[in-house]
């Protein structure tokens, strides 16, 4: 029997808090949950940095946690921080600290890691719920103290994923120096709350959201009071109606009367009516009619990643991952869709057949994934330069799994799809490390290529092939019809890859007779 | 008209129960000595924490009626009057009734009047050899002020006078020791059931203190002082230290009773009046032999046995009994009852036991409250620590009276590598729990045992309590959690099946009254039955009047304090309150609610009292096997059908016998009991016996 046991440990802006689990045949069977309050979220969003005698109550939590996990001889120990860690300046002052001092090792995790893990669990949870399709769209909308963070998931990937700078506590913070805040903090709220929406719409994928998924403590009460008992503990939810009965009540509460009428812990006071009514604003965004709260943590998303197997088809996934995000955020700005998707096929199979020159692997083969999708996107804002509008608009875009750096990399690829090779005047490129410098060369080489043969936009290409006779490289391209403006193109754009590689490259051009494949 | 008892007067009443018991002529002779001492003992605890309570409220000059509408200085007063009354009581039984009877069968208690001219000498040459050295008397005059006398202590005070100066008295007081009260008067110590009190010895000798000067007069006093620890808990960098700091300044208490005998002249209790500052209400003057709690003793001397309750060796119950099979084994069938003192003890000895040895026990974890002397359940958490497992074991070092026993115990366990805990601060940690967590093929499991009485074999002799072994995963979960609790792993979790004190024990109870409240409302049948040691929680209480009035069918079985009072129109109509005091003193806390069919029943570490709800941690459980519950039901039964120790409490505050109606049979719920548990075992036994096993061949071992 297979059988070994875990403990996932996560360190967040109220708590710091454990799950112990056992696995035995791939089930989890919890056997312990632990949470001390610690005010991290405090420190890191009002002094920007974790004080001294914080890291010291965290390392004295995390040193209880460690014998508990000697008591259940736990054989593995993962932990990590979120937020109120990743935005302190000091964190790796906090991780050193607490390696140091109890042996165990805090990752912090991304926000796209975080969404996705918390998705990990809510897919597993509902799995077997027949009224949840995962073909569908689900949100996923998490209210914390220090941020609201909207993603949209489909299937496994994550769609679109966006932070918006309304924690409430945060919120609290801002308004808390304006006059009258009690009478206008609402309204305030009310008008971000409503802008922040707004400006999602633009970015937001047009298909809507079959289901809401609601994370934060303030919803679990609301749900308690709403059903007073919790009747259906497989599947709870509330409607979106009786929350906006409940927003309306409160509107005029003060925090002792949310706590005497409404029963409202003493902790949760001051954000319980923020958060509820950014809730309901979110609702009604998506136009969901109710809210699903999903009994999970990120702690058992954390287990879940900890038993699955680690599959070898990562970066097949983060390919998948990261085509949905470009063209969603292609789609954002009316790209050529069938343009963009013919120059990625093309440009991947000449990364793949070319292997032997560039010597590059599977992330790379990412960059330009992405960078083919996207290398049109700047014609949005003006045809004249667009290669130069794609490098800065790719810069602001957030990709699920890649870093600012790696952004960079793609944003400077598309930008050299035309005109100009990389010079060592050009700002952005001379930014990067002499080796992402020659990825980019090598990349953009073969994206110009790509894009030379799609040149009319009209896929007249259908496949291509590579052969190599004697020193010389011969690109077939299998066409329907005659390439002129291709050929043309072509001749211009081998430049990069023929004076990077220094090879000569070759376009042989043949016919698919109909029938012929 | 308040609604509610007083709840000290409330005690006093059930201290009087207990006496009830020793004037009972049916009650066999050494059992009223028993009872007599009891009473006795329960005083002085009474004296030491309650009435100085009251006094702290009066020097802090709080003059607030309490829910009775009594002033602290009224219910001073009453207890005085009231307890006055009982002490009569108490010496004319003693006097007239249990010394006259134990003469009969052979003991003698000499004081220094009554002793027979023959053992003089032989006492003489004892006094001058052992007891003379010893003493020290202390002179009080102008340049000598009345000395401090330790609580609880006897003293004699002498008055006597210098034949040069004959106008003027002196005073003299000697304390004695008191541990061996009871001096033999023949050399083989172990036959002899003769003795003088050794403060009648000592007067006897007098003289020899004084030499050359007249006795006048010698009397007995016994001081008790203020016994609240008050603990600077926030502030106490390490409890157990404080703790041991506070014991010795709670000899030291501010005086609150004075014992003195009767006879003495005003003259000598002016003397100890004056000196002591006590007020006059709280100067008892006793027509006997002071402090009857010593004859504890000679309540429990070997041999006598026609003389004493008949022994009811408690049952083992057969489940238990298969040696092949361990403990856990037995517990992960099925959840397993023990009914104390009917039932035995060793199961739950044997349970740690096993543990500390089991290769497979990662954990063990123990709350300890009050544990007896040698505890075969430390030396066995002793050994789990030495064998590696993780042993965890929460002393409350707060538990009164016991405070400075269970210091002992903690050093012990600290030094052995257990990981000790001290309660936490600003609470006492009440409930009885052990988890024994077990590294098993198929995952971890958790065996638990949850009681109603503590985790020591003395008193699992004489308390009537409850234990539930289970291996049940949600409770399991819950009491791990408890303990992390209490070790300060984690903050409270949400609960699956417990309900803890101080969090949302009150309010549990609260909704569970309100549910048969609103039943009876809605035309169905709302019914209460609940036992306990002391109902004094004021919220609790309207709302059990509420369910009263709503038509709700209320039995309770309070064997102490009760500040409800049933059974007035509009009020209480409903409610009915019986009080048990017997040969076993009634602990068990259970809660049965019909909850409109669907009963649930409850098992509680907790009384219904505030500080238990509110100051305490404490513990209740459902019981979830139908087999235990039924068995539960039944015992419930036979208690609310006692009709001879059983007490009904009336409107005005008055406990009358329940006596057998015409057509009823007489039924002494405990005997009852026990007759039933043996039955039951019996009838187990058989069944058992009536299937043909074959043994098997023993699996091999891994």
């Amino acid at each position: 029997m297979d059988k070994n046991r875990v403990a996932a440990i996560d360190i967040g802006s109220r708590a710091i808090r454990m799950t112990i689990a056992e696995v035995v045949n791939d089930k989890i069977e919890i056997l312990e949950e632990v949470s001390l309050s610690v005010r991290l979220g405090k420190d890191s969003f009002d002094k920007g940095r974790i004080l001294r005698p914080t890291i010291d109550e965290s390392i004295q939590i995390l040193r209880k946690y460690k014998n508990l996990c000697e008591e259940y001889k736990v054989d593995r120990i993962r932990a990590v921080a979120t937020t109120a860690v990743r935005e302190a300046t000091n964190f790796d002052i906090f991780l050193d600290n607490i390696l140091t001092n109890t042996g165990i090792s805090v990752e912090i995790l991304s926000i796209t890691k975080e969404t996705e893990l918390i998705y990990k669990a809510i897919s597993e949870k509902i799995k077997n719920n027949k009224s949840f399709k995962k073909e569908n769209y689900h949100s996923i909308v998490e209210i914390g103290s220090g941020s609201v963070e909207i993603s949209i998931f489909k299937d496994e990937f994550i769609i679109f994923s966006r932070t918006l700078p309304l924690g409430a506590l945060k919120m609290k913070q801002i308004f808390s120096k304006a006059t009258n805040i009690e009478e206008n903090f609402f309204n305030y709220l009310k008008v971000m709350v409503e802008h922040e929406l707004r400006n999602l719409k633009r970015e937001i994928p047009v298909s809507s959201v079959e289901f809401f998924h609601g994370i934060s403590s303030e919803l679990e009460h609301i749900f308690l009071l709403i059903n007073k008992k919790e009747n259906s503990p497989d599947i709870k939810y509330i409607e979106v109606e009786d929350l906006r009965n409940i927003c309306n009540k409160m509107q005029g509460y003060t925090e002792e009367e949310l706590i005497h009428k409404l029963d409202v812990p003493y902790d949760m006071s001051e954000t319980f009516y923020p958060i509820s009514l950014m809730f309901l604003k979110i609702a009604d965004f998506f136009k969901c009619s109710k809210i699903y709260i999903p009994d999970i943590s990120l702690r058992d998303g954390l287990l879940y990643d900890m038993i699955s197997k680690k599959d070898n088809n990562f970066f097949n996934y983060l390919e998948k991952q990261l085509e949905i995000s470009s063209i969603n955020i292609g789609r954002s700005f009316n790209f050529d869709e069938n343009h963009s998707l013919k120059v990625k096929e093309l440009a991947l199979k000449l990364f793949d057949k070319t292997k032997f020159l560039h010597q590059l692997g599977e992330i790379e083969r990412c960059y330009l994934l992405v960078a083919s999708i996207l290398h049109d996107i700047g014609s949005a804002i003006s045809n004249s330069s667009h290669h130069k509008h794609s490098l800065y608009i790719i810069k602001t875009k957030n990709f699920f799994y890649l870093n600012e750096n790696e952004v960079k990399i793609i944003a400077n690829v598309a930008r050299y799809h035309r005109r100009s090779i990389p010079k060592n005047t050009h700002q952005d490129y001379m930014e990067l490390s002499n080796r992402d410098r020659m990825i980019v060369m090598k990349l953009a080489s073969i994206l110009r290529i790509a894009d030379s043969l799609d040149n009319t936009h009209l896929q007249l290409v259908s496949d291509i092939d590579l052969i190599k006779e004697n020193d010389q490289l011969y690109l077939i391209t299998y066409v329907n019809d005659q390439i002129f403006a291709e050929l043309y193109s072509f001749k211009y754009k081998r430049d990069l890859f023929e004076m990077f590689f220094g090879v000569n490259i070759k376009l042989r051009i043949k016919k698919i007779k109909n029938g012929d494949s | 008209m308040s609604n509610y008892f007083n709840k000290e007067l409330s005690w006093v009443e059930f201290n009087y129960r207990v006496l009830e018991e020793a004037l009972n002529p049916e009650t066999p002779l050494l059992e009223k000595v028993k009872f007599l001492s009891i009473f006795s003992n329960n005083l002085d605890e009474f004296f030491m924490v309650r009435v100085s309570g009251l006094f702290s409220q009066i020097r802090s000059g709080y003059e607030l009626k309490d829910y009775s509408g009594l002033t602290a200085r009224e219910i001073i007063s009453k207890i005085s009057k009231r307890v006055k009354e009982l002490i009569e009581i108490q010496y004319d039984c003693f006097n007239n009734k249990i010394i006259p009877e134990l003469e009969k069968i052979g003991f003698y208690f000499y004081t220094a009047n009554n002793l027979p001219s023959k053992f003089i000498e032989h006492l003489r040459r004892f006094f001058l050899k052992k007891i003379f050295y010893i003493l020290t008397p202390m002179a009080v005059d102008q340049s000598h002020p009345f000395p401090f006398l330790k609580s609880k202590t006897l003293n004699i005070i002498v008055k006597l006078r210098d034949p040069k100066k004959p106008e003027e008295n002196l005073f003299a007081i000697i304390p004695y020791p008191s541990e061996e009260r009871f001096i033999p008067l023949f050399e083989d110590q172990e036959q002899t059931t003769q003795y003088i009190y050794i403060g009648e010895l000592i007067k006897l000798f007098i003289g020899y203190f004084f030499k050359g000067y007249n006795i006048l007069e010698t009397a007995t006093v016994r001081i008790t002082r203020d016994a609240e620890l008050s603990i600077d808990e926030e502030g106490a960098e390490d409890l157990l230290a404080e703790i041991e700091d506070k014991l010795k300044a709670r000899e030291k208490g501010l005086p609150i009773r004075i014992e003195i005998e009767k006879n003495a002249s005003s003259e000598l209790k002016n003397f100890v009046l004056e000196n002591t500052k006590i007020l006059p209400e709280m100067f008892f003057e006793i027509n006997g032999i002071i402090d009857l709690s010593s004859f504890f003793k000679i309540a429990f001397i070997k041999g006598y046995e026609e003389y004493k309750d008949p022994y009811l060796p408690p049952i083992l119950p057969c489940e238990f009994c298969n040696s092949e099979k361990s403990i856990f084994e037995i517990i992960s069938q099925k959840d397993r009852m023990l009914s104390l003192p009917y039932e035995s003890f060793d199961p739950v000895v044997n349970f740690i036991e096993q543990a500390s040895k089991d290769p497979k026990v990662l954990a063990i974890k123990m709350t300890l409250y009050r544990t007896s002397g040698d505890s075969p359940i430390i030396k066995a958490l002793k050994n789990a620590a030495e064998n590696n497992k993780q042993v965890t074991v929460l002393v409350e070092l707060k538990a009164r009276f016991d405070e400075a026993q269970n210091i002992t115990w903690a050093k012990e366990l600290e030094k052995a590598g257990c990981h000790v805990i001290y309660g936490l601060v600003g609470l006492k940690t009440h409930c009885k729990i052990t988890l024994v967590v077990r590294d098993e093929e198929d995952g971890l499991k958790r065996y638990v045992h949850l009681s109603t009485g503590n985790y020591n074999e003395n008193t699992a002799k004489i308390y009537t309590d409850i234990g539930i072994f289970t291996s049940r995963v949600s409770i399991g979960r819950d009491v791990a959690s408890i303990f992390n609790l209490l070790t300060g792993y984690s903050e409270p979790p949400r609960w699956k099946k417990l309900v803890c004190a101080p969090l949302d024990l009150r309010d549990f109870l609260l909704e569970k009254i309100k549910i048969e409240k609103e039943n009876a409302l809605n035309g169905g049948k709302g019914k209460i039955i609940a036992k306990m040691n002391a109902l004094v929680d004021i919220k609790i209480i309207d709302a059990l009047y509420e369910a009263s009035n709503a038509g709700v069918d209320i039995f309770l079985i309070v064997r102490g304090m009760c500040c409800l009072k049933p059974g007035i129109k509009g009020l209480s109509e409903n409610i009915k309150v019986i009080s048990i005091i017997d040969r076993f003193l009634e602990h068990s806390r259970i809660f049965y609610f019909y909850n409109a069919g669907d009963e649930d029943i409850y098992l509680s570490s907790a009384d219904w009292m505030q500080r238990n709800f509110d100051r305490r941690v404490e513990v209740l459980f459902p019981i979830e096997d139908e087999d235990i519950k039924k068995e539960i039901m039944t015992m419930l039964k036979i208690i609310q059908n006692d009709n001879l120790k059983a007490r009904e409490l009336l409107p005005d505050g008055r406990y009358i016998f329940k006596k057998p109606e015409k057509h009823e049979k007489p039924i002494r719920s405990q005997i009852a009991l026990y007759e039933y548990f043996k039955e039951k075992n019996i009838n187990k036994e058989k069944e058992i016996r009536s299937k043909f096993i074959p043994k098997m061949k023993p699996e091999e071992k891994i």
